[in-house]
Order: C-alpha cells, then sequence, then structure tokens
C-alpha cells in the first residue's frame, strides 16, 4: 500500500545510479562534517567548493570528467588556504573570502568566454544528481572509500589535533602534516559531491547533518556515525524530491538536511536523552 | 664531577638561554635547574615570559642563545617526554569530547594507525582518570566538567601519556579555593610518584606553602629557589615593580622578612 513510491523509481537505471552516488554523499560530507563544524571551517568547505569552478569549466573545455579536473584544483587551492591560514596577517576569513570569491569571479568569466561548453550553470551550481553516468558512479565510490580509510586510519590523531592542536604539537604529532592530509580529504570529498549538491549548497551537507548529530549525541564518534545515519537519510529524501516534483537535487536535499536538523532540536527536549549515548546537557 | 652527577639528577637544565620573538628578547639569559620530584611554581608579571618558558621546554620555539636541556636532550628530541595541560582558555569546549577521549590523546602518538583502542590502553585511561579521582566521569563531556574537572582530566592524559615532567598553564586561574587545593594534593602526589612539576601562577599569598621552589621570571629570571628564602622585597620589586606594600601583610612576612616601602 503505497511502498511501491519508495522502490518503483529505482527500477530506473539512472535512478539507481543517483540512489548510490546519493548514499556515498550522504555518508562521506557528514563524516568530514564533524571535524568541520567542530573546528569552525564552514567557511573553508564553502570556499574550496566555490573556488573549483574554474577548474571545472577548464575540465569540461578539454573533455575530461569535470570530478578528475577539478580535484587537483582543490588540493591546491585547500593547501593554499591552510598556508594562508598558518601565515596570514590579514585574518583567515579575510585570506580565504579574497581567494574564493576571486576563483569564483573567474570561473564565471571563463564561462561567459567559451560559450561553447555544454554545461547547465544552474546544475553546476545546485547539483544535478539524476545525470549522473556509470562512470561518475565509479568515480565517487573509489573517491569516497579513499576518503573514509584515511578519516579512519588517522581517526585518532585527526581528534587530538582538531580538539587541541598545542597539545598534538607537544605530544610529538606532526601537526602540520595532518592539516593537510585533512584538507585534502575534505576538498576531495567536496568535488566529489558537486554533482549532487552543486557548488553553492554543498556546505549543508556538510554542516546541518553533523550540527544535528552534535545536538543530541554526547561523543564525537557517536556524533560522527549518527551525522552519516541523518546525511544518508537527507541524500536519499532529496533524491525522491528531485524524482517526483523535479526539484534539482542540491536544494532538495539542503531542504530535507534542515528537516532533520528541526527534529533533531525536537528530540532534545524529550525524554529519549536520558539514554546513555545522548547528551545530556 | 660533583656537577656533573648534580645535573644528571636534574630533568631541566637551562644554562643562558635567550628566546626572541619577532624582534624581541622575551627570554634573556635565563639559568635554572630543576631536581627530579619537585613542585616548582613559576611567578612573574604578564608578558614577563612564563608562556614563552613553558613553549622553550615543549620545543614549540627556537632558542636564539644558550640551551634548555630536558633529561639531557634538546627540547626538539624531548617531544612526547613532557606532559602539557593548556590554559582553559585555549581549549574550545563545545568540543563533544568525553573525559575518556581527551585521556586517550595523551596516548595517541604512541598507539596503533586505527581507530580502536586495546584493552591495555582503556586499563590505562581507567587508572590515570582513578588517580585524578575522575574515574566516575570517565564518559561525561568535559564541556560540561567544572573549571578544577577538566584540569585533572588534562593531568590524567599526561599521565596516560607516560610523562614524568609535567607543565600546567595557569592551573588555578578560574578555579575555585576547593578546587585548587584538590589539584595541588593530586599534584603532590605525583611529585611523591618522582614526577617534576612546573605550574605558572599568579598567586604568590599561597606560593611558599603549595610550592617546593620557586622561579620568579621577569624576561631574565630574577630569583630561583625556596620562596620562602628566594622572595624577598628586592625580587619583587624587581617582577611587579614597586607596589610591593599590596605584600606586607601577606604569608612570607611570618617567616621573618619585612616588606613594603
Amino acid at each position: 500500500m503505497g511502498f511501491e513510491y519508495l522502490y518503483e523509481p529505482f527500477s530506473y537505471g539512472f535512478m539507481f545510479r543517483s540512489l548510490m552516488v546519493a548514499i556515498l554523499v550522504g555518508l562521506m560530507l557528514p563524516l568530514l562534517g564533524a571535524y568541520v563544524i567542530n573546528r569552525n571551517l564552514g567557511f573553508m568547505g564553502d570556499a574550496i567548493a566555490h573556488a573549483s569552478l574554474p577548474a571545472l569549466v577548464v575540465g569540461l573545455l578539454i573533455g575530461v570528467n569535470i570530478v578528475i579536473a577539478a580535484i587537483p584544483a582543490a588540493i591546491i587551492i585547500a593547501l593554499m588556504i591552510g598556508y594562508l591560514i598558518s601565515k596570514s596577517k590579514i585574518g583567515e576569513d579575510t585570506a580565504i573570502g579574497i581567494i574564493f570569491s576571486s576563483l569564483f569571479a573567474l570561473g564565471f568569466i571563463l564561462l561567459s568566454i567559451f560559450k561553447n561548453v555544454a554545461l547547465g550553470v544552474e546544475d553546476l551550481l545546485f547539483g544535478q544528481i539524476l545525470g549522473v553516468s556509470n562512470l561518475d558512479v565509479s568515480i565517487t565510490l573509489i573517491l569516497s572509500v579513499i576518503v573514509i580509510i584515511t578519516l579512519l586510519i588517522f581517526y585518532k590523531q585527526f581528534l587530538f589535533v582538531a580538539f587541541d592542536s598545542t597539545g598534538a604539537k607537544v605530544a610529538g604529532l606532526r601537526v602540520q602534516l595532518l592539516d593537510n592530509i585533512f584538507l585534502v580529504v575534505l576538498s576531495v570529498a567536496i568535488i566529489a559531491s558537486l554533482q549532487s549538491v552543486g557548488i553553492i549548497l554543498v556546505l549543508s551537507m556538510l554542516i546541518t547533518p553533523a550540527a544535528a548529530a552534535k545536538l543530541i549525541m554526547k561523543s564525537f564518534h557517536g556524533a560522527m556515525i549518527v551525522g552519516c545515519v541523518f546525511g544518508i537519510i537527507a541524500s536519499v529524501s532529496g533524491l525522491y524530491l528531485s524524482y517526483y516534483l523535479n526539484f534539482p537535487s542540491g536544494p532538495s536535499m539542503a531542504l530535507a538536511a534542515t528537516s532533520v536538523f528541526i527534529i533533531s532540536l525536537v528530540l532534545r527536549r524529550t525524554p529519549i536523552m536520558k539514554i546513555k549515548y545522548f547528551s545530556n546537557n | 664531577m660533583l656537577q656533573k652527577t648534580f645535573n644528571n639528577v636534574c630533568q631541566i637544565v637551562s644554562e643562558g638561554c635567550c628566546v626572541e620573538l619577532g624582534n624581541q628578547l622575551v627570554l634573556d639569559d635565563v639559568s635554572f635547574k630543576i631536581k627530579k620530584g619537585t613542585l616548582v611554581g613559576v611567578v612573574g608579571p604578564n608578558g614577563g615570559g612564563k608562556t614563552t618558558l613553558f613553549n622553550t621546554i615543549l620545543g614549540l620555539v627556537s632558542i636564539t642563545h644558550g640551551s634548555m636541556k630536558i633529561k639531557g636532550l634538546n627540547p626538539d628530541q624531548a617531544k612526547g617526554m613532557i606532559g602539557y595541560v593548556p590554559q582553559t582558555e585555549q581549549l574550545n569546549w563545545k568540543f563533544p569530547v568525553t573525559a575518556r577521549q581527551v585521556v586517550q590523546m595523551g596516548i595517541t602518538s604512541n598507539t596503533s594507525f586505527l581507530p580502536f583502542f586495546s584493552k591495555k590502553d582503556q586499563q590505562l585511561i581507567e587508572e590515570s582518570l582513578s588517580k585524578v579521582e575522575l574515574l566516575n566521569r570517565i564518559d561525561d563531556r568535559v564541556g560540561e566538567m567544572s573549571g578544577g574537572q577538566r584540569q585533572r582530566v588534562f593531568l590524567a592524559r599526561t599521565l596516560a601519556q607516560g610523562a614524568e615532567i609535567l607543565l600546567l598553564d595557569e592551573a588555578f586561574s578560574g578555579v575555585d579555593i576547593g578546587s585548587q587545593e584538590k589539584l595541588l594534593d593530586i599534584l603532590k602526589n605525583l611529585k611523591d610518584d618522582g614526577n617534576t612539576i612546573l605550574m605558572s601562577t599568579h598567586d604568590l599569598n599561597t606560593i611558599g606553602e603549595r610550592f617546593d621552589e620557586v622561579l620568579c621570571l621577569n624576561r631574565h629570571c630574577c630569583a630561583f629557589g625556596d620562596p620562602l628564602k628566594v622572595l624577598t622585597s628586592d625580587v619583587l620589586v624587581e617582577l611587579y615593580g614597586s607596589h610591593n606594600s599590596m605584600f606586607k601583610d601577606h604569608t612570607l612576612g611570618k617567616h621573618g622578612h619585612t616588606y613594603g616601602v
């Protein structure tokens, strides 16, 4: 009775591909988001997404998969921003702001020069998950495996650096190197998610499910795991909205994530919070 | 020969240590020797170089002249041997970590590249927390704890790390007197176990009863030794200027010193 609305779309190949990508994005971004929201790196995530625009355009021009084209560029941007943060005399937000607005502007100038680029600007900005190809699915899968394995390997180190970077330095951890690895992984994940959520709304999937999980969970790893569950719920719901109502996928996922956040806010006021693993503050 | 043996029992030996930050000479020819198993209070005005001295011992800033040896090693090589309890204002207390996780950080560099901790590690974490009497709060968020409890969680982290030299940066600031005494009791136990402890503090009134030795720092080392002997009127003027009449009735006066102008 009505369940066919849930599974019927996936009888189409393109919907199955979209589902795969949605799940991967919903899993990968909140994992990183757990660090991003606790280190106040949200603006940095936004900047990486925006600053990758020129690379995406160049990638389209020379005919390579846009994700592949954007990754080296995003890594360079992330490391550049990381360097500026450690050296900046004008304040890190300002430094990030200048770089990302300049590159975003350059991307649009390139788009206007090369009008023959076969590309919907709207899809780039807001995401169009229904258009993913088999190659896109494979690339997203490989990238998310790399991201997740890196996060598992460096879990303890990243947590230490995120909470107390001076303490980590004193304990002999190579903080600068770990920070750079984190920024690279962050940029890879953001680029891999651009097709689903788009440049402008990637921030939403990065921080909203993670923030919703932080509201109700006590420990960092608990928040990470619940954040992934929330992320997948948000991205898959967004996919349904996109399919049935023909909404762009980025805004659909963003609003689904916001709904999850509101549900978390409500949950915080219920007796469920007295259970051991939930936050009781 | 005797000098050499003395240096061996010394955990931290600073000889004419100078540190420049930017173009400023923040530490100027600082020399002292700290023996194993002592509790040292580091006092001095704001900007007097207390934090810089700690950063030098921790190997976070480089030495321009002179030397600093930790168990005979340069600070760079001694990383990980020193436990550090940061000033509480430096940390983001909204960060969702539990006491267990903070103590786990102490053994992070020594454990394998896996997200899990072994049973032995968990045991060590529990032991460390029970030494600071916080085992019952092991799975509580540190952000929800009081200032004194947070300091004790960080102390447990240095214990798990296996550090024998502990640096505490203004661990008493923002901590009520009862919690200060509790922290001090724990520090004294650790000292009796053979740990060497340095703590920077602004509280001169209790320094005589709380610390074995005091290191007075105002860019250079104004005095070092038994607080009851070295905190003279001249040293206080050197540290804080000629406002030392405020120390007139302070407890050190009971030990036969005269203060005030």
